[in-house]
């Protein structure tokens, strides 16, 4: 299993590191499925059978549904990140270590503390905290609903690692609650999206009117 | 279902059929109308609810199961329903002026106002903290196309910070709630959450009561977590900011008065840093408030500073505390409704919200002049005003806990919140400007902030009205706690 957490926390800082927002759309996808994966691996080595189904939701919300509507978005705008708050050198840097030191120090205290609670803990617990360290250090919208995206699948990770017998009709609502909130932050990029690039449009055509009138 | 039971289903359930409603009809009329009944038909149910609590003798009624309702419960309807009633019947001649490009999606404006009402109604009545913490989620998410409404490139930006930084605190007490769930063995009902409390570790106490602490206070928009609030306040349609004020941050001192109250009483260290935190959002939010250039942002920062007096009476914990954190969170809807409203009716006549572009035009509007002054008055907690009274008790309950520079601190935010509102007050009422506008208001804008203004006076001057329901409610918090 673990060589499946590594992985998952590889896809999310391909997808919160890349330049190319294309690119980082495409790593949530790999992501995704890694992590309904393991939400159906841990079903099948605890013996939870409700965590069949929520492998399952997770399988169609997580890697098909939302970078389905990040692809929507992007193909009003350019790929490219806006410039984040610090620069993508120290960014990396700063995400490897983050990344690194956190699993591995969360599995060492998971191990010595809470023996019973699932092995998802320690990567939901990371994913959440590198969610938040992007949230903060990037100022790109999509990269924005990336992070947002990335937390909440950390948390999703900690309820299943310390409540796996929890009622399927709670966690189906979760995953309502997260589908909700993804549609309408789909719904205000894109507004905002359309009203940036009638902007760029108007002072496209304001300055070829300035330099016509200069000639 | 016994009778109890039908009509506390109704209190939620009639706004969301109103919502379904609204949808299948569309007609503007039709819909406002659908809306303003559904919203009454919800009341009604409320009130009834309170009688039916009132009769049975004890501080809680449990109609169905998974349902907890106490006064708090009723309380915190009533306060929802009300807002949003008025602010359907304001937005009517408000949508029609000011957002007419959007004439179209009026029936969804509607939709999302019975929707985002029903799910609020529906969390302050469920006993199961997850069920709660997926309600309030619901209703704060819904309230997003509300806050965009008007799709200017500022609303949406203030949308997207909102559902961005509200999403994402509010699953920080998501996370405190899984962790009480696996600390308890399964127990998070918010009945046994005394019991629960005690027999945590002190270590996961705190780790709970913090988690608790980043998810509401950024839901209630309390500093450090309060960024989304200003702006927020300051680009939805005013109609929908009364709506935030008096209903969506409330769901956050719900959380708190749920949680974070319980947790104080068995921690003193909790409790001082809820102190701490709601005196620095009382003095800071209060400061800030002068130097805005936004009437609405104005407003906006003394409604933060507010709702860090109510934070911090709740974390003291005695009844004297709870009964006034209660009886200013009554207040507070009302104080900000009158000053919203009021100074609504100027955006609604001038179309904006700068203080200096509003400078003359509320001179010769006597009724918008006096509603704004009243609320301004209520808001330093002068006497004739409920919030008097709320603050005085507030002010006694910290000196009674030894923390007597809280009660100073809560005595300056007052003065200077209201010193900042009196200046805006004058800049905008009292100026020599001329504006060669007409300054017509419409009846339906005039009857809501008058009744809001009415209101305080009248709790001002009759609070005795209130207070058994204020009673109620907060033996109902002690009922949890202890």
């Amino acid at each position: 299993m673990e060589i499946i957490y590594i992985a998952i926390l590889f896809f999310a800082f391909l997808s919160g590191e890349s330049k190319n927002l294309k690119f980082s759309t495409f790593s949530l996808i790999p992501h995704s499925l890694l992590i309904a994966t393991s939400v159906f691996l841990l079903g099948y080595y605890q013996k939870i059978p409700s965590l069949y189904l929520i492998a399952g939701v997770d399988f169609l919300v997580r890697a098909i549904l939302m970078p389905v509507l990040l692809i929507i978005i992007l193909k009003q705008r350019l790929e490219r990140e806006t410039k984040p708050l610090i620069t993508h050198a120290l960014s990396i840097a700063l995400s490897v270590v983050l990344l690194s030191v956190i699993f591995n120090l969360v599995e060492t205290l998971k191990i010595q503390k809470l023996p019973d609670v699932l092995s998802s803990f320690s990567c939901g617990f990371t994913l959440a905290i590198y969610g938040l360290f992007l949230l903060i250090s990037k100022r790109d919208m999509v990269k924005m609903i990336i992070a947002f995206f990335i937390i909440e699948n950390g948390i999703h990770f900690l309820i299943i690692a310390l409540i796996p017998h929890l009622p399927k009709g709670i966690e189906l609502a979760l995953t309502f609650n997260f589908v909700v909130a993804l549609f309408l932050f789909i719904y205000v990029t894109l507004r905002l999206n359309e009203i940036l690039v009638f902007e760029e449009i108007r002072k496209f055509r304001e300055s070829n009117i300035f330099y016509k009138s200069k000639e | 279902m016994d009778f109890t039971g039908f009509i506390s289903v109704l209190t939620f359930s009639g706004p969301m059929i109103g919502s379904l409603l609204v949808f299948f009809f569309r007609k503007n009329l039709i819909s406002s109308s659908v809306s303003l009944i559904s919203i009454f038909i919800a009341f009604l149910c409320t009130l009834l609810c309170s009688f039916e609590l009132g009769k049975s003798g004890q501080y809680v009624i449990v109609p169905l199961n998974g349902f907890y309702i106490d006064g708090l419960s009723i309380l915190m309807q009533f306060m929802a329903e009300i807002v949003a009633f008025f602010g359907i019947l304001y937005s009517i001649k408000e949508l029609l002026k000011l957002y007419e490009h959007r004439k179209k999606n009026f029936y969804l404006f509607y939709c999302a106002i019975l929707l985002s009402t029903g799910f609020m109604n529906l969390s302050f009545m469920l006993n199961n903290l997850f069920l709660v913490y997926i309600s309030l989620e619901l209703s704060s998410i819904v309230a997003v196309y509300l806050i965009t409404f008007n799709l200017s490139k500022e609303a949406l930006k203030a949308g997207f910070r909102y559902l961005l930084i509200v999403n994402i605190g509010i699953l920080f007490s998501l996370v405190g709630i899984v962790l009480l769930f696996y600390a308890t063995e399964g127990n998070v009902l918010i009945a046994d959450m005394g019991q629960n409390v005690r027999e945590l570790s002190k270590i996961m106490a705190f780790i709970c009561a913090g988690l608790f602490i980043v998810g509401f206070f950024t839901k209630a928009g309390l500093i450090p977590f309060h960024t989304w609030l200003p702006d927020t306040y300051s680009q939805a349609p005013t109609a929908v900011t009364v709506f935030l004020s008096g209903g969506i941050t409330k769901i956050g001192l719900y959380g708190v008065t749920r949680t974070l109250t319980v947790f104080s009483s068995h921690l003193e260290e909790i409790k001082l840093l809820v102190i701490l935190l709601s005196s620095v959002s009382m003095l800071f939010a209060a400061i800030l408030s002068f130097s805005q250039k936004d009437v609405k942002k104005l407003i906006a920062y003394t409604s933060i500073s507010e709702m860090g007096i109510i934070a911090g009476a709740f974390a003291i914990n005695s009844y004297l505390s709870i009964f006034g954190g209660l009886f200013h969170l009554l207040n507070h809807t009302l104080m900000k409704a009158t000053l919203f409203f009021s100074i609504g009716a100027l955006i609604y006549i001038k179309g904006t919200k700068i203080i200096d572009e509003l400078k003359g035009i509320g001179r010769e509007n006597t009724s918008t002049a006096t509603s704004f002054f009243i609320g301004a008055l209520a808001v330093g907690g002068l006497p004739l005003f409920g919030s008097f009274y709320s603050s005085v008790t507030i002010f006694l309950a910290f000196y009674q806990s030894n923390m007597p520079w809280t009660s100073v601190l809560l005595a300056l935010s007052g003065f200077i919140s209201a010193l900042a509102l009196l200046r805006a007050a004058t800049k905008v009422f009292w100026s020599n400007a001329h504006p060669q506008i007409s300054l017509h208001v419409p009846l339906t804008l005039k009857f809501c902030f008058l009744f809001f203004s009415f209101s305080l006076i009248l709790v001002g001057i009759f609070p005795q009205t209130v207070y058994p329901l204020l009673h109620i409610a907060a033996m109902g918090i002690l009922k949890i706690v202890n």
